[in-house]
This record gives C-alpha cells, sequence and structure tokens, in this order.
C-alpha cells in the first residue's frame, strides 16, 4: 500500500485534489508513506477522525513519528480489511457505544489478522493502535496477548515481555510466599 | 432515653434467626402434585456478582482527548514503568515492552488470580497491579464472604451491632475490608446499622433513628468506603423487619453512578411499592397492584438477580408454580420468567436461589422424587440451571447434583436445614450453608468436587446473613460520604 508521491506534483493541483480526496496520507517514523481511505480512518480511529475533522490532516502525508513502517503498514492493512469485511452487527455496536458494550469476540478475520503477526510486530500494533485510539484493533491485539499470557508463570511472562527480574532472591520469596494462595489451582 | 427502638432489640426469635435480615416464607409452596407443603426456610442473603470493571473506562475520556491521553500514554515514564529494556534497543527476538495503558487493558481480559502471580513478574508490574488507578480496570473476583452476627451481646459497647466475620475464600492472611465496617459503624447516629441488602458489590444498611422508630438508610461502597445517606421511606423499624417489607438496591456500574431502592409493602389486600433514585433523591410511593395477588410473597433468596438492568425475584406461588419477574427500578413487572423445570411428574420443586454468574442469570432449585428403588427414600436432587439467552429465555440445565453428594448420607435434609448462600461470580461454584453443623461449602460443577470452606461456628457466634464479598474500586459520584 507504499505511495509514491511525485515531487513534481503541482502545489494547486495536489490542493484541489486533496480536498476531494477520499483518502488520506500517512508516514510512518521512517518516513514510509501510506494511504487508506478516509471513511474508514475516521471510523476506527479517534484521533485519525478528530485530525480529519480539525483539518490537521497533512496533503504530503500526516506525520505519525510514533509509528514505525512495519506498524502502520498492519493498521492500514487492518483498516482495509476491516472496510471489506461485512460489518457485522457486533463490530458496529462496539465501535458506536463502546463505553458500554461488552467486548466482542474477535471475527475470524481478526483472529488471522492477529495470529499471523510475530511478537514484536503484534506488541508495535498495540502500541500503534492505543496511540491512534483505535478502539476494535486495540480490542483484537490486547485479546490475543491476554490469551497468550494465560496459564503462563511469571518466569515465562519474563521471557514473552523481555522484563528483567528486578527482585532481589529474598524480595522474591518475600512475594511469594505473600501470594501463595494465588499460585494454588481452583 | 426514650425508649428503645424495636430495631435496636427485635424480638428474641427474630434475633437468632437469619430470616430477620431478609424476609420470611410465611407459607409452603409446592409444585407437582398439588398439596400444600409447610416450610420455613431461613433466608440468607446470598449471591453476589462481580462486575468485570468497566473495560473501556480509559477509553472514556479518550474520545473527547484523544490525542493528547494517547500522547500521554506514550510518556517515557510510563515507558519505564513496564518495560524491562528500552525500545529501541530491543534485540532481535526480544519482544517489546508495552506503555502503560494497553498493558493494563491486556490485563484486565486476564483471571484474577493471574494477575496476583503476575505482581512476581517485577516490581514495576507488581506496582502497576496494585496501582489504586488501574485496580477500578482490573478484575476483581469473589474475594470472601461477610458473616453477621446476630448474637445477645452484639450492640453492647464493646461488641458493636454491626459484628461481621471476613472469610477469605482466596486463602489470604491479610484483610481485604474491614468487616466491621468502622469507617461507617463509628459515625453518630449509625451504632445500630444493619445490613439489608447488596447489589453489585454496593451495600444497603438501615439506620434506625435513636429516638424514634423511624429508620433512614446508608448505601456504601466497603471497598472505597465512600457512602451517602438516604431519608426514610416512612416503613416504620418493626415493619422493616417484619417480613412483610422487602428493601432493594438496584446499581450497575455499566451504566452510571446512580443507585435506586425498591421497598414493597406487603399488606393483605394493600400493597405498595416505594422506590428512591439517587439522583431525584426522593422516595415516590404507589400502589402495587402484583404483589399479593395470586402471587403471595417474594422470596428472600434472589438477592442479587441484577441482571439487563432489572432486578429478579422469585415469587413464591400459592398452589402453583413459583414464577421469576423481571422488575425494574420502579417496582413494576417487566417480564414474567417462566421458571425452568424438567419434564417430570410426582416431583416437588423448591426455589433456592436466583443470582448472576459469569454474565447470566442462574436460578437454583431441588427436587424431591419419591425413589421405588431397592430402599424405598425421597431423592432429592439439586438443579443449576442458567438462563442461556435472555431474550428467547432459553434455560439450560447446567449441572445437577444429589443431596447425598453434597450432604453426605444424611437422608433427612430439609430444605431448612440449608442454603444456596451463593454461585461465583466467574467459576461454576456453588456455597452453601449447612444450619446443622454451621459448615460453609463449595460445590464445583466442573469437578464435581464438594469442599468445605470454612467452619462458621469456629468464629464463635450465629450468623445472621452470609454476604459474598466482591470488591469494587470505582469512585462513585453518587456516594459522596454525606449524611
Amino acid at each position: 500500500m507504499e505511495v509514491d508521491k511525485g515531487k513534481g506534483e503541482a502545489e494547486e493541483t495536489r490542493k484541489v485534489a486533496e480536498a476531494d480526496r477520499d483518502t488520506v496520507t500517512l508516514k510512518s517514523s521512517d518516513g514510509k508513506l501510506f494511504e487508506v481511505s478516509k471513511e474508514a480512518a475516521a471510523r476506527l480511529s479517534t484521533v485519525l477522525a478528530g485530525m480529519i475533522a480539525g483539518g490537521s490532516i497533512d496533503d504530503n502525508g500526516t506525520d505519525l513519528k510514533q509509528i514505525g513502517s512495519e506498524a502502520l503498514e498492519n493498521v492500514v492493512d487492518y483498516c482495509n480489511k476491516h472496510a471489506n469485511s461485512i460489518p457485522s452487527a457486533a463490530l458496529i455496536s462496539s465501535s458506536i457505544s463502546f463505553n458500554t458494550a461488552p467486548f466482542k469476540e474477535p471475527e475470524e478475520w481478526e483472529r488471522k489478522f492477529v495470529d499471523r503477526l510475530s511478537h514484536d510486530a503484534l506488541f508495535d500494533l498495540v502500541e500503534a493502535a492505543n496511540f491512534l485510539g483505535m478502539e476494535r484493533l486495540l480490542d483484537v491485539t490486547c485479546h490475543k496477548i491476554s490469551e497468550m499470557m494465560k496459564g503462563k508463570s511469571p518466569d515465562q511472562i519474563r521471557e514473552v515481555f523481555n522484563i528483567k527480574n528486578d527482585y532481589t532472591k529474598e524480595e522474591l520469596e518475600e512475594i511469594r510466599q505473600e501470594l501463595a494462595w494465588a499460585f494454588y489451582d481452583d | 432515653m426514650a425508649h428503645k427502638s424495636i430495631l435496636q432489640k427485635p424480638p428474641l426469635e427474630a434475633q437468632t434467626s437469619p430470616q430477620f435480615l431478609a424476609g420470611f416464607r410465611p407459607h409452603g409452596f409446592l409444585l407437582g402434585d398439588g398439596q400444600l407443603r409447610q416450610s420455613s426456610i431461613p433466608a440468607i442473603s446470598g449471591c453476589s456478582y462481580v462486575p468485570l470493571p468497566p473495560r473501556y473506562c480509559n477509553f472514556l475520556s479518550r474520545g473527547a482527548q484523544s490525542l493528547t491521553i494517547s500522547i500521554s500514554s506514550r510518556s517515557p515514564a510510563s515507558q519505564v514503568v513496564l518495560g524491562g529494556m528500552d525500545c529501541s534497543k530491543r534485540s532481535a527476538g526480544a519482544v517489546a515492552s508495552l506503555p502503560e495503558d494497553p498493558l493494563v487493558e491486556i490485563l484486565s481480559r486476564v483471571p484474577f488470580k493471574s494477575i496476583c502471580r503476575f505482581k512476581c513478574v517485577s516490581k514495576a508490574w507488581r506496582d502497576l497491579i496494585a496501582d489504586p488507578l488501574h485496580r477500578k480496570k482490573l478484575p476483581q473476583t469473589l474475594e470472601g464472604f461477610l458473616l453477621y452476627e446476630d448474637s445477645e451481646d452484639c450492640g453492647s459497647k464493646d461488641r458493636p451491632r454491626l459484628c461481621v466475620h471476613f472469610v477469605d475464600v482466596l486463602g489470604r492472611s491479610v484483610r481485604p475490608l474491614d468487616p466491621c465496617f468502622s469507617f461507617l459503624a463509628e459515625l453518630p447516629g449509625n451504632e445500630n446499622i444493619m445490613l439489608l441488602h447488596y447489589c453489585n458489590d454496593i451495600f444497603l444498611f438501615a439506620r434506625p433513628c435513636n429516638s424514634d422508630t423511624s429508620v433512614s438508610y446508608i448505601v456504601c461502597n466497603p471497598a472505597t468506603e465512600q457512602w451517602v445517606a438516604v431519608p426514610s421511606s416512612g416503613r416504620t423499624g418493626s415493619l422493616l423487619l417484619a417480613g412483610c417489607t422487602f428493601t432493594y438496591l438496584i446499581f450497575d456500574p455499566a451504566t452510571d453512578s446512580s443507585f435506586h431502592l425498591v421497598q414493597f409493602w406487603m399488606e393483605r389486600n394493600d400493597s405498595s411499592v416505594h422506590t428512591y433514585s439517587s439522583k431525584t433523591r426522593v422516595w415516590s410511593h404507589k400502589k402495587c397492584d402484583w404483589l399479593g395477588h395470586g402471587y403471595y410473597c417474594i422470596a428472600p433468596n434472589s438477592p442479587d438477580g441484577y441482571v439487563k438492568g432489572m432486578l429478579h425475584l422469585i415469587l413464591y406461588g400459592l398452589g402453583g408454580k413459583d414464577q421469576l419477574v423481571s422488575v425494574d427500578v420502579e417496582g413494576n413487572i417487566q417480564k414474567n420468567i417462566p421458571p425452568p423445570a424438567r419434564a417430570r411428574t410426582g416431583c416437588w420443586l423448591f426455589s433456592d436461589y436466583v443470582g448472576k454468574s459469569q454474565g447470566r442469570l442462574h436460578y437454583i432449585y431441588h427436587e424431591h422424587k419419591f425413589d421405588t428403588g431397592i430402599k424405598e427414600r425421597w431423592r432429592k436432587e439439586l438443579l443449576i440451571w442458567v438462563l442461556q439467552d435472555y431474550d428467547t429465555q432459553q434455560w439450560v440445565l447446567k449441572d445437577t447434583v444429589r443431596f447425598s453428594k453434597l450432604f453426605g448420607e444424611n437422608e433427612h435434609i430439609k430444605e431448612s436445614d440449608y442454603n444456596v448462600v451463593a454461585i461465583h461470580p466467574d467459576h461454576n461454584l456453588v456455597y452453601l450453608i449447612k444450619h446443622w453443623n454451621q459448615k460453609l461449602i463449595s460445590y464445583d460443577m466442573d469437578s464435581k468436587q464438594v469442599r468445605d470452606v470454612t467452619d462458621v461456628c469456629t468464629l464463635g457466634h450465629g450468623y445472621g446473613c452470609i454476604i459474598p464479598y466482591v470488591p469494587y474500586f470505582s469512585d462513585l459520584s453518587s456516594l459522596e460520604n454525606k449524611q
């Protein structure tokens, strides 16, 4: 979906075209440009919706300095796939009244979409979705990670999240004892 | 000193009986073969629910201030808190650290016990999980039961009226709350408060006046120690506790922070319903045309059947089947839900409990069937049903367990010998209290295991009622610590 924007394009022509365009151009932290439908962007991302409504979309590519090209590509890919999938009642309700609607299980295509991602890509996508205020994408990615965490020991969690154990041996022993009840099976 | 309010000292019989808090069952009822059966089931408020804290809390403000909030969540500080390493230095094969917001969002989908275990991951995770701000978003679960005493010496100088023990079902040694509600009971005028009802982890207390027979109320969240006073509905203390008054608290964190009280005054020919809203702060009164007509009495054992914005009550039928009704905050019946039943004849059915677990309404009753086997005797079974689809009223039989499995080979167990106290909000677990030896037991529908939870009698006193406790950590604007 990366687009190569001709530099020779006349300023005027572009401005006129931009006003009628039904896509927006997004620029990743490493300078790559991606195009996504304006409708999908506004519907799926509260941040992009705000920027579109506020007219702060940059014709040359709106800078998203926090998002790398791989994550942005996945964001755009998700938006396109979402636009193509038949919007189910579940998705409509979760995007409209997200503050009260319970979490809807990921749809089949959403599950496949996150399943193919590496851990790195998945975590980056969570950050991107969080940054862009994409509720549904955040739901789907967080759901995936929470599934990865289920039944894992603290050691395994450290491994998945690449976290250093900063407890001393004594401290760990103490907290383990405090939480002994949480280590028993139900 | 003015004459003692009857609330301060109910008749001995009422004091020692759990019924005085939760109403009583005046007559027997029957199903199946048409004979009236006497029963007096001690009523224990029991049940619970545990709402996942609104998962979208952190999203609520995002729509309006999306950009700011999103960006702030990416602040270097929060990145450092959670990640073991800097993102930019991520090595091949290593995985990202995550900003605080999404990590809380992820943890909010992980079971309560796992989250507690994850406190061992690192100090940053421990602090994140323990942070009161995040606690609101993370799932909570049934932590234990509050056991209210009804003993004689309660109310004396040394023992406050509200004598409560906390039984921790998680096996922790540290109490998660002050079971005596000192923050309430020690305030002037609150010496004799007593628990009436609870809904979605918020409690309703009656506050008898010291100088006359009037009763006002207190609604309180034990986890945050927030509370608010509610004026009298006009019902005097003696009638409030006499078994002809049914008071319900309705609170739904998924909707807003407001609460409602619905109080039924049952009279022979003139029943009425009295409702209070925390928004208007006034009681309204009207006739109740359905109570006392056809159905005689509201069952006490439907303490927290709050599902789909409706209170669910079991109505004991006279000469007919029990009914399950959904009642709105105005006290009107919105729906008549036929209780589940197996297509069997010659069975007696006895409603035990209605409550919510895993977001769905559950209905528990027991069947008596005369078994003409080798040894003629009554076969008694507890049946646990779930309302799988609320709209189509489709009940599914979740489990059946024989009394002999639950209580041992004691064939003389009557319905007055036990109570279903609660159904676990997240698991297929039912809690029961055995009155004859005061043991709280749990029955696991998945593993079919019966376990002793606690010996209530070891606590030294009888119990008035047993309340499941699930903390709810959100601040509620409707509870503002006001008299």
